[in-house]
Parts: structure tokens; C-alpha cells; sequence
């Protein structure tokens, strides 16, 4: 008399009222910001392309004299003075006519931010459920009375598990497709597209998939830390106290410390390379630290195996009430 | 008999943070044969729920043999499909409708859907079926507890004080269940703190103090195995009955204005006695021990005048001193 398990905890999942009013929330702030975005955005004018043109040519210009500077700054007939000036890297500026546009919605310069915010709402949104999905289950008595059923541990914690990331997952990537496709249509009606090839779409597509998987890795610690500490509140106290004492607090007494290579020892520096790909920062004296999105997989992966290990280890070895 | 439990030497030790712990159970034995309604009694915190929690996975021993339908407790996922279970207070997730609660078990567990509207009639909840969990009473949530133990149709129904919260309705509709589903064939292991209602449902009964067994078998045995030999004597003359009785060597206190009488194993030494003496008998009747009292004696749990007993104040039973009632 085996079951569906997977079937049962699907609908389960899709029955809990936090997880809808959760989903309604997302595309409700997304109406929101749709509307707003809409409601904000014309059609560029004749007069307003020049300038538009004008004033990128104009920044340009300037960009490239400090460009030369700082190259001239960093060369071997440089001064100490000169190399003080420009203690950074080098990096040449070059702003594009739509970025002048500032009554437009234009497609190229804001999807990537877009899509970036999407992933961190995504990211809360399977936070949020994977806490709740375990958590309220186990402070209920909820789990207790479906291992009467089938009292097959780890079975149980992975058909939960397998089907709160599918559900995520799919509803991430269900989502992330219908925002692009809206906010693209938003600027071919209202706004301006831009210079926008295959392999523009290659990279959003990219950054899209990282935000998936930002948002599934997330969702897989949280749904963890729940089940280790019994409760919803588990995980959102973790991640309160993790944001409060070593995000804040560390980073305040490296300050005080005065170390400087900082970054590599916060998660959030591993969510932006991941992100973005690279992470370049500065820690002085010319120096530069970089952290590469593999770098990050290997932060998250080990953080999700070490917590998915613990809750599952202890889910199977506890005494239920 | 077939056993359809058996339960041999179960340990268990609740381990606090700091070291220490609680022992809930201490060399427990514990059988229930097929086919019987099995009443399982202890005071407060003697290990009752332990012992159903560990002989349904929930809770891991520290020593001890289970078996449950034939098979050992580590093979218990093979059977589970055959026992329904209530343990302690029922638990819901709230926002659940009540044939949703059940629809998704039955999901789990591979049961006709059908069968949930069955079960809800059976215990008096198909109006509510609609409702959610978290309005529903103590007593509805007990009832919709044993829907959930009786939807897979078992053949062993494990119920963790299945009258908790009902009305005096539910009470009398849960023993006729008992009896209803010992006739169908339903092994039943019940554990209660109404004495009554185990005393007229159950044919076998285990009692449990301090993670021990104190004494098992059938409740007729249990029962007759303290009994002590004591009748009622109802007369006119009482002080005339006393004197006579007691000359004849038995034992006599006066109660409520009749006499109870100890020593005779044969009321006809009673009615004999007080004949010769020409004191005439208006009752006889022998004094039965009832399931209560004979638990409040084992236990060691009967109320004392002026004093509060505390729930660790219970007896503690000395390895060999086992009674078993055949």
C-alpha cells in the first residue's frame, strides 16, 4: 500500500496558506513595480536622442581624459603625488547615449539590476518556504503523524525536501521568464530596447539561471536549519543573527582591526560573485582580491551539504514528540 | 495465540544536556495477542507513551526487543501499513481542513480516498469535514485522531488515550468502537485513565510504574488475583452480628451502617455464624475489587489523607518480583 509520497507532499506544500499568501505577494510587488514602471516610461523623443547624445559624448570625453591620467599616473615616469591620485586600477568609462534617457525605461541598462533584485526576492521567497514548509510541520506534530504512515525517515525528509525545490525551482523559473518577458515589453512599448544581441540574451540568460540557483541553495539551508532546530523561527533567527553579528559586527571589527582583506570571510561577497561572475576587491597598497562565481559555488555548495548532512542526520536519529 | 506484540526488556533513557536523564523505561515486558483489546494502564509518567512511541519508530530504544505483527521493530516500515496509531494529544497542522488532513495521508499512504468520508461519518465528524483543524474543540480533534488511526483499515489499532477530551456521548460511542472493531478482528492496545471504561472493554490489561511491569494478564484474573476475600453483611442487629462474627474468628469493621467481613473464603460461614445466633441477614453479597482499586493498590497511587503524593511517588518494581496473572 505505498503511496505517492512525492504527490502527497506537493500538494501539501501548495496547500499551505503562508506558501500562497507568499506567492501572491511576489507577483503582487511585481504588478506593482510593472505598473509603476510603465506609468513612468515614454517613448524617446528626436530631441531628446541629442541630448541624449550630446551629453554621453560630452562624459566621454571627460572619462577618457582621466582614463589617460591614470595610465599616464601608473607609468614608470610617474610621481608618488601622481600615483597617490589614482591608487586604483585603471578603467575606462564609456557611458551610451541611452543612459541619457531619463524619462525612458530602457531595457539593455536596467535588466540586469532587475533581474539581480529578482534573485534576491527569489532568494527570500524560498527562504521564507523552505523554513516554513519543515519548520511548521515539526512544531505541529504534523511530521509525527505522517511518519505513523510511513515511518521511513530520510524517505520523508527527502520527498519534502526534493518537493519544496522542484516547486521553488519551477515557480523561480516560471517567474523569472515571465519578468524578463514583461519588462522587454514594457520598453518596446513605452521605453527604448537597446543594442540588445544573442549574446546579451546569452548573459541575462546566465544571470537568470545563477539567480535560480541562488534562490534553490538558499531555500535548501533554510529548509536544513529548520529542520535541525525543530521550528520556522530556527532559520530566521539564524539568518537574523548571522546578518546582525558577523555581517555587521565582523565587518566592524575588521574596521576597527584594520584588516583589510575583508570580503572573502562574508557569505554576502560569495552571493555577489556568484551573481556577477567576478569580484574584484581592494584591500590596499595596490592590491586586489578576487573571488570567482566557482569560488562561490564551492562556499554554498559545502554550506548546503554540511547543513542538508546535520538536518538529515538528525532528523534520523531524534526522538520525535 | 498469536502475539501480535511482544515487547521484551524495553530501556530507555531520556538524556538531559548536561548529563543525567530520565528513565522512562526500565526492563518493560509487554505482550498483546491477536485479536484481543489490550488495556495499558500506569500512573502519570510510568512510561505508557514511551513505550507506544518506541514501538512505533518514533522514539529509538537503548535496549530491548519489539516486535510488532510478527516482525522486529527496525523492520516496523514493513508493517506500518497495518497498524493505525493515535499517540498523546492529536496533532494538526491548523489551517488544514479536517477531510484535507486526512486526504493527504491517505495520499501518503496509498489509501482509497473514499475511505475518508467513511471514517469522518464513523466518528461523528462528516458535517465538520470541511472545517479547519484549528477550530475545532479537544474532543474533535481527538475524534479526528482516530479517523486518522482507522483510515488505513488495521489490523492493529495502537490508541494513546483515545477518550481524552470527549463528551460522556463520545466516551460510550468510542467503547462500542472498541467492541465493535474487537469483533471485526482488530487487535486493539488501548491506554486510558478511565478504569471503567478498560475495565468493561478490555479482556487483557499490562500495568506499568516507573518503566516496569507491575502486573498483567486478564482483567477477570487481575481482578480476582487481589480480590481479598471480603462480603457485605447488611443486618438489623449490627452490633449483635459484629460480636458473633468475630467470635468466629473473622475479621469485621462497620461501614456506613453495614458490615464488611474479612476470613471467609465461603460466604456460607457468614450466613451459618450468624444463623445460630438467630441474627438474621438482610444482605450478603461478596466484595468485588474493581480495576481501580486494584491499580491505586499496585501502584502505590491511592490518595493519602493531608498529603499531596507527587508523581515520582509511585512503585517501583524489583526485578523478580514480576506478577504475571495467567
Amino acid at each position: 500500500m505505498k503511496g505517492s509520497l512525492l504527490k502527497a507532499e506537493l500538494n501539501r506544500l501548495l496547500s499551505r496558506r503562508f506558501v500562497q499568501i507568499l506567492a501572491a505577494v511576489m507577483i503582487g510587488a511585481f504588478a506593482v513595480t510593472v505598473a509603476v514602471t510603465m506609468a513612468g516610461s515614454t517613448t524617446p523623443s528626436a530631441g531628446d536622442w541629442a541630448a541624449a547624445v550630446s551629453q554621453a559624448r560630452a562624459n566621454n570625453e571627460v572619462h577618457q581624459q582621466l582614463y589617460d591620467d591614470c595610465v599616464a599616473a601608473h607609468g614608470p615616469e610617474a610621481t608618488a603625488l601622481d600615483r597617490a591620485k589614482y591608487p586604483e586600477q585603471c578603467r575606462l568609462v564609456v557611458e551610451q547615449p541611452e543612459d541619457f534617457l531619463y524619462d525612458t525605461y530602457v531595457f539593455h541598462t536596467s535588466i540586469r539590476p532587475l533581474v539581480g533584485f529578482l534573485a534576491a526576492y527569489l532568494a527570500l521567497f524560498g527562504f521564507l518556504v523552505g523554513a516554513t514548509f519543515i519548520g511548521a510541520e515539526l512544531a505541529s506534530g504534523g511530521t509525527t503523524n505522517l511518519l505513523l504512515w510511513r515511518p521511513e525517515r530520510v524517505r520523508v525528509l527527502g520527498a519534502k525536501l526534493a518537493v519544496l525545490l522542484g516547486s521553488v525551482g519551477v515557480f523561480s523559473l516560471v517567474f523569472s521568464v515571465l519578468y524578463v518577458a514583461t519588462f522587454y515589453g514594457i520598453a518596446k512599448a513605452t521605453g527604448y530596447v537597446g543594442g540588445v544581441d544573442a549574446d546579451f540574451f546569452r548573459q541575462l540568460a546566465l544571470l537568470v539561471v545563477r539567480g535560480l540557483g541562488l534562490a534553490l541553495m538558499v531555500t535548501g539551508i533554510s529548509f536544513g536549519i529548520a529542520t535541525v532546530g525543530r521550528h520556522t523561527a530556527a532559520a530566521l533567527g539564524l539568518l537574523t543573527a548571522y546578518a546582525v553579528v558577523w555581517e555587521a559586527g565582523g565587518r566592524l571589527v575588521m574596521e576597527v582591526l584594520d584588516y583589510r582583506a575583508q570580503e572573502p570571510w562574508f557569505l554576502s561577497t560569495y552571493v555577489g560573485a556568484w551573481m556577477v561572475g567576478r569580484l574584484e576587491y581592494y584591500f590596499g597598497y595596490g592590491e586586489y582580491g578576487r573571488i570567482e562565481w566557482w569560488h562561490a559555488a564551492v562556499v554554498f555548495g559545502a554550506l548546503v551539504a554540511v547543513v542538508l548532512a546535520a538536518a538529515f542526520g538528525t532528523f534520523r536519529r531524534r526522538d520525535l514528540a | 495465540m498469536t502475539a501480535v506484540i511482544e515487547i521484551r526488556g524495553l530501556r530507555k533513557n531520556f538524556r538531559g544536556l548536561r548529563g543525567g536523564g530520565k528513565v522512562a523505561l526500565d526492563g518493560f515486558d509487554m505482550t498483546v495477542e491477536a485479536g484481543q483489546v489490550h488495556g495499558f494502564l500506569g500512573p502519570n509518567g510510568s512510561g505508557k507513551t514511551t513505550t507506544l512511541r518506541t514501538l512505533l519508530g518514533l522514539v529509538r530504544a537503548d535496549a530491548g526487543q519489539m516486535t510488532v505483527l510478527g516482525r522486529p521493530s527496525s523492520e516496523y516500515a514493513a508493517v506500518a501499513h497495518r497498524v493505525g496509531a493515535i499517540v498523546e494529544s492529536p496533532a494538526f497542522f491548523g489551517n488544514f481542513t479536517a477531510r484535507k488532513t486526512l486526504s493527504l495521508l491517505a495520499a501518503a499512504g496509498g489509501v482509497e480516498p473514499e475511505r475518508v468520508r467513511k471514517v469522518l461519518e464513523r466518528v461523528g465528524l462528516r458535517d465538520r469535514e470541511n472545517e479547519r483543524v484549528k477550530t475545532f474543540s479537544l474532543g474533535m480533534k481527538q475524534r479526528l485522531a482516530v479517523a486518522s488511526a482507522l483510515l488505513k483499515g488495521p489490523e492493529l489499532l495502537i490508541l494513546d488515550e483515545p477518550a481524552n477530551g470527549l463528551d460522556p456521548g463520545g466516551i460510550h460511542e468510542m467503547r462500542t468502537l472498541l467492541r465493535d472493531l474487537a469483533a471485526e478482528g482488530v487487535t486493539v492496545l488501548v491506554s486510558s485513565h478511565i478504569l471503567s471504561e478498560i475495565e468493561q472493554v478490555c479482556d487483557t490489561v499490562t500495568i506499568i510504574s516507573r518503566g516496569r511491569r507491575v502486573v498483567a494478564g486478564p482483567v477477570g484474573a487481575v481482578l480476582a488475583a487481589h480480590s481479598k476475600n471480603e462480603h457485605l453483611v447488611r443486618v438489623k442487629q449490627l452490633d449483635r452480628a459484629r460480636e458473633v462474627l468475630e467470635g468466629a474468628g473473622l475479621t469485621v469493621s462497620a461501614v456506613d451502617g453495614h458490615l464488611v467481613v474479612g476470613g471467609a473464603t465461603d460466604p456460607a460461614v457468614i450466613s451459618e455464624a450468624l444463623g445460630r445466633a438467630e441474627v438474621w441477614l438482610t444482605e450478603l453479597s461478596p466484595v468485588g475489587a474493581d480495576l481501580e482499586s486494584v491499580f491505586l493498590d499496585l501502584t502505590a497511587t491511592r490518595p493519602l489523607p493531608g498529603a499531596y503524593r507527587q508523581v515520582d511517588d509511585t512503585v517501583q518494581v524489583e526485578s523478580g518480583q514480576l506478577e504475571v496473572v495467567a
